[in-house]
């Protein structure tokens, strides 16, 4: 009997502390997100706002498999593409930062992602690439293709 | 006669505390070091690209080595039906299954990315014997953990032969398999044999029994219940025919190496310490050989101190201390050899050290996840005892073997 | 709109259309030596082509080191620890013959091989084979146990031991994953060829050739035809995606 009130006494104190921590994180940073706005006119992911949102991580993880193993390298849905479009144009500002396109909703959701632990978290300009899409003159395939898909 | 009954320890007294405190701080260094490695990364370790896996695998391995061997016990009275065992069985199989907790916590730890573990859980190439291996750890816990059951539950000990039957032929796989890990790498010099799978198991033998050994007696001095020679005399001559055991394996592993003209230069760096290996050839011969299997044999059979406990607890610790010893040279003296990747030329150069002994100390984040890993293995028995009614009130001589002048 | 006019429009239209496709049909063919088998972006590689490599090691120069740098720059790899704790995608090596006192100089990547001891190994699959043969590692499925490390007959493979920060957007690396040469995937894609047989090239050394191993009629299979070429290790039975002469 004894013992059974000691554990009860312990869950009442493990829970209260676990609530008083909640709420107190819940309290502490509450930005609603406002994304900056986007350099291109149409992204690739479909549907409303709500519907990329809710749904956006889905696009990127097929594509993502099939860049990885098949090569499909088109724009749409490419992680790379979104940041070209939806990264930040200040060279500073790098995810973990609320001004960061991605970080603004994360934060907000507090739904961690590692994507940035090794995609690149900000659009490359030309010079630094070798093979960058922002360059396509690089490559003549490059521009074949991307010339084909931006008539879609 | 007396009837044989199993028991909590009280564990109420200081010792008991202080025990479990002791643990909690290894623990939990064991785990800052942890976080500190994930969080800054494997450069403030010791472990490199040329010395892959260090001081925490040689931990683990051990402990998931010796977890198989822990189980020994409680085999031999189930399925070769040793009576005299039967009373240490349940001890037995905690021990087996707290050891594999800690072996796996290090090596979850020392992950590169050990918040992918659920990946590693889901995704499976079947081809990896690591992979395997993973899903031998799991049923290691399942199978152990029933055996466990049907051992104290009254209403399943009638089946707790079969339960046994099964738990003892997955730890010889699981062995196997840990030892494979080792053996299919045909990159290796001090790897690629067959014969690293069966000397893995025979090695778990040797130091899963010298921990139980250590454990047994622990837990009967420190509650202060009567342990009997016969007993252990049974256990120290178990021992000493599994350290015969490794030690032969050890022999015919260095023999065949010796023989294979292509192996030439891993046994000259690991017997001889040529090319930069007087580390691990110290470690071989002072530490393995001499201390881990030589000193031991020659204090089991020696008559002088069949009956000397504190000449037993000396036999066990060299045993696990040989083990280490052996474990470190296989682990970090296999990798730290190089690759034979030009046979009949010398490399002059390399932006990538090929032909060059790599150099490794551990560091003390890899020591302090490592000892982490144990403290998790001997909190887990620590407190099961107390939960548990695993440790038979008394095992001396009476009680444990009522007929022992006959056997 | 009178008769003349409608026949000048079109007549325009016809030229210009007809001379922008002949440009566009002769432009790639500028670019054909180093385009190959151009793959259209949407399209999954198949297996009906193999990229490989071939190394003269007695063009390769001595102390000369533009492939590693071309790599490092290629794939932004920084380098500071020194090689225990860098990644070394490439790296040079230089050799004497016991016997014969022979001296000889060569780049060593990742083989590419077709039967690869890490892909075997890999717990998780994250190290594979790609259909067209370039082995690489998924980094989004990789759990950092660099068992694949232990397994490489050739050391191919580096663990990345810090956090990486500027990344190149086309070469996503990243703290605690296993990681080694790709071929330039990223190029190779794109119809072109890896920075490190670019910069020997610009260099005029010309020991490195890269190309379908598959297509009889590539640089490289002629090649191979005429003169050969070994794999390091060759009793492991991998066969190579790279192959050197005059080792």
């Amino acid at each position: 009997m004894q013992f059974s009130m000691r554990l009860m006494h312990s869950v009442k104190l493990i829970l209260g502390a676990v609530v008083l921590t909640a709420s107190m994180n819940i309290l502490a940073d509450v930005t609603i997100p406002h994304p900056p706005k986007p350099r291109g006119d149409k992204c690739s992911i479909p549907g409303d706002d709500e519907h990329k949102t809710a749904h956006h991580f889905e696009y990127l993880l097929h594509k993502r498999d099939q860049t990885m193993h098949q090569g499909i390298r088109t724009k749409q849905y490419s992680l790379k593409e979104c940041i070209n479009c939806h990264g930040p144009a200040d060279k500073t500002v790098h995810y973990g930062n609320p001004k960061h396109f991605c970080s603004s909703c994360h934060r907000y959701a507090s739904v961690n992602i590692d994507c940035f632990q090794c995609h690149a978290d900000q659009p490359q300009p030309a010079e630094d690439n070798q093979a960058s899409d922002l360059n396509p003159a690089s490559f003549p395939h490059y521009a074949e293709t991307t010339a084909k898909e931006s008539k879609k | 006669m007396n009837t044989l009954r199993f028991r909590e320890i009280e564990g109420n007294n200081m010792g008991y505390v202080g025990l479990i405190a002791l643990l909690g701080a290894f623990i939990l260094a064991g785990l800052v070091s942890a976080y500190y490695m994930e969080h800054n990364g494997h450069w403030v370790t010791g472990m490199s690209n040329m010395v892959i896996w260090g001081t925490p695998h040689v931990f683990a391995v051990f402990l998931i080595v010796a977890a198989s061997g822990a189980l020994n016990v409680a085999s031999i009275s189930s399925v070769f039906n040793k009576k005299i065992y039967k009373p240490m069985a349940p001890l037995s199989a905690l021990l087996a299954v707290s050891l594999l907790a800690g072996g796996l916590m290090i090596l979850v730890l020392d992950l590169g990315r050990p918040d992918r573990l659920i990946i590693a859980m889901t995704y499976y190439n079947f081809k990896s014997i690591f992979a395997w291996n993973i899903i031998l750890y799991n049923g290691f816990f399942v199978f152990t953990g029933v055996y466990l059951w049907f051992m104290l539950d009254r209403t399943m000990k009638a089946h707790t032969r079969t339960a046994g039957f099964f738990a003892f032929v997955w730890r010889l796989i699981l062995t196997t398999g840990t030892g494979a890990i080792f053996g299919f790498l045909v990159a290796r010099s001090g790897y690629d044999m067959a014969l690293l799978a069966p000397m893995f198991v025979i090695m778990s033998f040797s130091f899963g029994l010298a921990i139980f050994i250590l454990v047994l007696m622990a837990t009967y001095n420190w509650s202060e219940r009567p342990l009997g020679d016969v007993v252990l005399n049974r256990l120290r001559n178990l021992l000493g025919v599994f350290v015969a055991a490794v030690l032969y394996f050890v022999i015919v592993y260095h023999l065949t190496n010796l023989y294979e003209t292509e192996h030439h230069g891993f046994e000259s760096f690991m017997l001889l310490g040529d090319h930069g290996g007087e580390v691990y050839s110290g470690i071989f011969w002072i530490g393995q050989i001499l201390l881990g299997s030589l000193l031991p044999l020659a204090l089991i059979y020696a008559p002088k101190f069949k009956n000397s406990r504190k000449t037993l607890v000396a036999i066990c610790l060299l045993v696990i201390l040989g083990g280490l010893a052996q474990m470190y040279t296989i682990i970090i003296g296999g990798q730290a050899y190089p690759l034979e990747m030009f046979p009949g030329k010398e490399v002059l150069e390399s932006g990538f050290n090929d032909g060059m002994t790599a150099h490794y100390a551990p560091s003390l984040p890899e020591i302090l996840l490592g000892l982490g890993g144990v403290a998790v293995a001997f909190a887990l028995v620590t407190v099961g005892i107390k939960a548990l009614a695993i440790v038979p009130e008394s095992l001396s001589d009476d009680v444990a073997d009522p007929h022992h002048k006959a056997d | 709109m009178s008769d003349d006019t409608i026949n000048k429009s079109r007549r325009s239209f016809v030229e210009k259309s007809a001379t922008t496709f002949a440009a566009l049909s002769v432009a790639p063919g500028i670019f054909l030596h180093q385009v190959g088998n151009a793959r259209p972006a949407d399209q999954a590689v198949t297996s009906q082509v193999r990229w490989g490599m071939l190394i003269d090691t007695s063009k390769c120069a001595s102390g000369c080191d533009a492939c590693v740098s071309a790599c490092n720059r290629e794939n932004g790899l920084k380098q500071h620890f020194g090689p225990e704790k860098d990644p070394v995608w490439i790296r040079k090596v230089k050799l004497r013959d016991t016997t014969t006192g022979h001296v000889t100089s060569l780049p060593m990547m990742c083989q590419h091989c077709e039967h690869p001891p890490c892909v075997d190994v890999c717990p998780t699959g994250d190290s594979f084979k790609r259909e067209d043969g370039i082995v690489l590692v998924d980094r989004h499925i990789c759990i950092g146990c660099r068992y694949c490390m232990m397994a490489c007959p050739y050391k191919a493979r580096s663990f990345e031991h810090e956090d990486v920060t500027d990344q190149k957007a086309y070469a996503p690396r990243g703290k605690g994953t296993v990681e080694s040469c790709t071929f330039c995937v990223q190029r190779v894609d794109e119809g072109g060829t890896p920075a490190c047989v670019e910069a020997c090239s610009a260099e005029n050394h010309n020991a490195m050739i890269f190309g379908d191993i598959k297509d009889p009629n590539s640089e490289i299979s002629k090649e191979l035809q005429k003169h050969g070429g070994n794999q390091i290790r060759s009793d492991l039975n991998l066969n190579t995606g790279v192959r050197y002469q005059g080792i």
